[in-house]
């Protein structure tokens, strides 16, 4: 007797990323929120030289007999005090907005995590030293010290990555620490100790890579911070230095002339939209990657 | 709880020393001392007044040798526990502590204002999107707290300075509200109480847009938390009213943790708002501090860091007390 041909249907396996991505793609902000990211990053590094190239317009050449230009189609925004074309100037300006908040983002987070880990799988005087170094850190009034170590330091790019940095690590730390603590005594911990795995590997492969979720979250959350903290310090003169542009330093320059006549008041209005667009969409696309990544996870 | 309390006490001096540390270092390392200000203010002044002060501030020996960088560290901490802030550079005859004073009651008036208003709006809203979750209600104002926490105050001042400001007075000729500062100067209601309402309104409304955004997360999911509690349904269970069920036994509950962030987020007013009083020039300690930072009047600066990291670590203590204080089900042994 023959036996019945029987198909077996299957239900399709996903894996995590691809649940992560199912996930993600359903939370409409956040897709808007990823989408004008990478809009933003295209237009400042790859938008930039194509503006240049086909309106003649850098974000350095001054016309000073072209000052407040009105928005026209050789300055698609008009020009700023000292006859500068301002979408020049915003463009080239996110270049060093994102890359301050993308770098200090993402160091801060690798120190954090590494301190986090370190205290948790370790414990004992070390976790404490280390708390304890972070309950102090956290306690400092950090906006004041942003300013005075800002001044201290000499106000430029890489001061504002330092400070951002320098205070930016304790939230991570802690979070790490936290998630880490509840992994390091679960059974695959304790086969990779029993391969003779070693502390780093252990530390690196199975407790960090386990905590990604958290982690990646915070560091989408860290940049549109950061952001905004480059802005608000270059505008007050402790951030980015002129001629170099960023979104804060074109607004204070905007700002200082808001009552010059013929000052228009979009030199105002499209660097902070364009602030406030982006750090919009990384705190939206942090919400959508917390959703995403796990669903239970409170940050 | 006695105990706890004091234990807590005691865990703050180390944190303490450590702050003054940190303080000391990068008043030492960030400047000139006082004494060569001394110099630069008068460069005729005698060159043994100078050593004595610089003896007397601790920083050199009676040779003009300079100290070793810890006895300078010991010498400044005796100076501020006697209550010796040093003197402002920039606003003449006041000691770095006497120009936090000066400023602080403006910033006070501000951060108040702006805090009692965002909590107005803000804990109704987040109570409201949490009993109603994933309504359109509960969309609209989690995208609207969305949108008012990226909102970079420093653009909404300036923004709202032109609107209610540059533009009416071009184009009626008068403003709405003034650009900035606490009165109107040389106006024959210069400093009355609707001067100063009148004065306070844009920058409160700025802080209090931010604020609000938070607020109302805050608010919104922690009553979340507690609204699946099992304790709620057992209120429902038991045959309680809705109103009962919320007011009572969940939304007591999830006030808790909003005790504790309020408490801690007291220290900001202190600390006033750098940002927003300098787009709106209104003389508070955020403004002072940043005023003080530019002019290199390090005193005043670190004073101010000095005092902020104080109240934010007592405050941090009145949290965690409070916390207990109001939650029956934490004891501290």
């Amino acid at each position: 007797m023959a036996v019945a041909d029987v198909t077996v249907e299957l239900a399709p396996s996903f894996s995590y990323w691809q649940m992560v991505w199912a996930r993600f793609r359903k939370h409409k902000l956040a897709m808007f929120g990823g989408a004008i990211i990478i809009f933003m990053i295209l237009a400042c590094y790859a938008g930039y030289p194509l503006y240049v190239y086909f309106t003649g317009n850098d974000y350095v050449s001054q016309d000073l007999t072209g000052r407040y230009a009105l928005p026209s189609a050789q300055h698609w925004f008009g020009t700023d005090d000292l006859g500068r074309d301002v979408v020049a100037r915003i463009l080239y300006g996110g270049r060093v907005s994102i890359a301050v908040g993308f770098i200090s983002a993402v160091a801060s987070v690798v120190i954090g995590s590494l301190i986090g880990v370190v205290s948790a799988f370790f414990g004992g005087w070390i976790d404490e030293a280390l708390m304890r170094f972070t309950d102090v850190m956290m306690s400092l009034p950090y906006i004041p010290l942003y300013l005075v170590l800002a001044m201290a330091f000499g106000p430029g790019f890489w001061t504002l990555v330092g400070i951002f940095v320098a205070f930016g690590w304790m939230g991570d730390a802690r979070l790490v620490r936290g998630v880490v603590l509840s992994l390091k005594n679960m059974e695959f911990v304790e086969a990779a100790k029993a391969v003779g795995a070693s502390n780093w590997r252990i530390m690196v492969r199975h407790l960090l890579l386990n905590s990604m979720a958290p982690i990646i979250v915070s560091t989408t959350l860290a940049m549109g911070g950061n952001i905004v903290g480059e802005a608000a310090l270059s505008y007050l003169g402790l951030g980015i230095q002129p001629p170099l542009p960023s979104w804060g330093n074109i607004l204070q320059t905007a700002a200082e002339y808001i009552f010059a006549p013929g000052n228009g008041p979009w030199l105002i209005f499209y660097p902070g939209f364009f602030l406030f667009i982006t750090v919009l969409s990384f705190n939206f696309m942090g919400d959508g990657l917390r959703d995403a990544l796990d669903p239970r996870l409170k940050i | 709880m006695f105990t706890y309390i004091v234990r807590r006490f005691l865990q703050m001096i180390p944190i303490l020393i450590l702050i003054s540390i940190l303080t000391f270092l990068l008043l030492r390392l960030s400047g000139p001392d006082p004494a060569e200000y001394m110099i630069m203010l008068n460069p005729r002044v005698h060159p043994e007044d100078v050593l004595r002060e610089k003896m007397r501030l601790g920083l050199v020996d009676a040779s003009g040798k300079p100290l070793p960088l810890y006895v300078q560290y010991f010498y400044w901490l005796k100076q501020i526990m006697q209550g010796e802030w040093g003197w402002s550079r920039i606003w003449p005859s006041q000691t770095a502590f006497g120009a936090i004073m000066l400023f602080l009651p403006n910033s006070l008036i501000l951060m108040g204002f702006s805090l009692l208003i965002s909590l107005i709006i803000a804990i109704p809203i987040g109570i409201y999107s949490a009993l109603r979750q994933y309504s359109t209600f509960d969309y609209t104002f989690t995208t609207l707290s969305f949108l008012g926490m990226s909102l970079p105050t420093f653009w909404l001042g300036l923004m709202s300075i032109i609107i209610f400001h540059l533009i009416p007075s071009r184009l009626l000729g008068f403003p709405l509200f003034p650009a900035g500062d606490i009165m109107s100067f040389g106006k024959p209601y210069q400093g009355t109480f609707y001067d100063r309402l009148w004065h306070l309104f844009l920058p409160t409304m700025v802080l209090a847009i931010y604020n609000m955004a938070h607020w109302t997360r805050y608010m919104r999911s922690s009553l979340l938390e507690v609204i699946r509690a099992d304790y709620v349904r057992t209120a429902r269970a038991k045959g309680l009213p809705e109103n009962k069920v919320v007011y009572k036994h969940a939304l007591r509950n999830a006030l808790i943790p909003m005790v504790t962030i309020l408490t801690l987020s007291i220290p900001g007013l202190f600390a006033g708002a750098v940002i927003t009083e300098t787009v709106f020039a209104y003389p508070g300690v955020g403004r002072m501090l940043y005023q003080a930072v530019l002019g290199k009047d390090y005193a005043v600066a670190m004073t101010d860091i000095l005092f902020l990291a104080v109240i934010t670590i007592i405050f941090n203590l009145v949290a965690d007390i409070l916390y207990a204080v109001v939650d029956p089900r934490i004891r501290y042994s």
